[in-house]
């Protein structure tokens, strides 16, 4: 018999906050390994920098969301 | 923190999901030129920021209305007062009598006793007053029975009542805490919010 496995639909901030450390991830990505463009005015390092902090600040929190840490 | 009502972290969602659109509309608009594109985003999320301030602020305010106005309903004396100045100002005086009075109750079994004859002679001041004394001393364990016995026969404060006891117990997770979040769109990773301003405001030049 073929089973079937519903994922759960995450809750809508949930949702967000994983599109924009994946949003931030990849823009590390390409300004690491792709060299795609960097914003003028700015040092690629300094950008490199900006997105990780997002990247890692939007994974903590969803690390919390996940644990289900209450009050 | 209050706890944070279904229908405000619905709002909030609703301005994040907003502001996403609003961004690819930007992006996908091929008349823009680069500045142009960075200057609406910078509008939207500037737009979308304002938004959500003023969520969190009536959410709070909102919040600590309704927990006062509960309060007022089950323990208050508005209704019993009425709008006459002279006797509101009797009134008030009798409650503060009979908070005195209950406040001398040293256990719940007291103010059981208490509130029994309270019941039983219609004095719904000194029967208000007890309540009031066994929510402050914590409503649980023996005062939550006084409570009970207080709402058996007061449908409105039972309901309001309940009403307490959920905003009171309700656990505040690490999702309602963030629940006014609003993440920077990409492009202005690497702007604080004073460029970002900078930017929505420079005008026609930039969306040329």
């Amino acid at each position: 018999m073929r089973q079937t496995t519903t994922k759960a639909t995450p809750d809508p901030l949930t949702a967000y906050l994983e599109a924009a450390r994946d949003q931030a991830l990849a823009t590390v990505r390409a300004l690491l390994v792709d060299d795609g463009p960097a914003q003028p005015g700015y040092p690629r390092e300094t950008q490199i920098e900006n997105h990780l902090k997002t990247a890692e600040a939007a994974a903590r929190r969803l690390d919390l969301f996940a644990s289900g840490a209450a009050l | 923190m209050a706890a944070i009502l279904d229908s405000v972290k619905t709002q909030a969602n609703d301005i994040r999901e907003a502001a996403e659109a609003g961004y690819a509309r930007y992006r996908a608009n091929g008349n823009l030129s680069t500045a142009g594109i960075l200057q609406g985003l910078a509008k939207t999320y500037l737009g979308a920021k304002s938004q959500m301030d003023a969520l969190r602020e009536s959410a709070t305010t909102g919040a600590t209305a309704n927990l006062n106005a509960l309060m007022t309903s089950v323990f208050g004396i508005n209704d019993l007062a009425g709008s006459d100045p002279s006797n509101r100002a009797a009134v008030s005086m009798s409650y503060r009598d009979a908070l005195d009075r209950a406040q001398t109750c040293e256990t719940a079994e007291d103010a059981l006793a208490l509130l029994a004859r309270a019941n039983t002679v219609g004095d719904e001041l000194l029967a208000r007053a007890v309540a009031s004394v066994a929510w402050s001393n914590g409503a649980f364990g023996a005062w939550a029975d006084v409570l009970n016995t207080y709402a058996a026969t007061r449908p409105a404060a039972e309901r309001a009542l309940g009403q307490l006891y959920e905003l009171n117990t309700k656990k505040l997770f690490a999702v309602d805490v963030f629940a006014f979040l609003l993440v920077k769109p990409i492009e202005l990773t690497n702007f604080a919010d004073f460029q970002i301003e900078g930017l929505a405001d420079a005008g026609g030049s930039a969306a040329s």
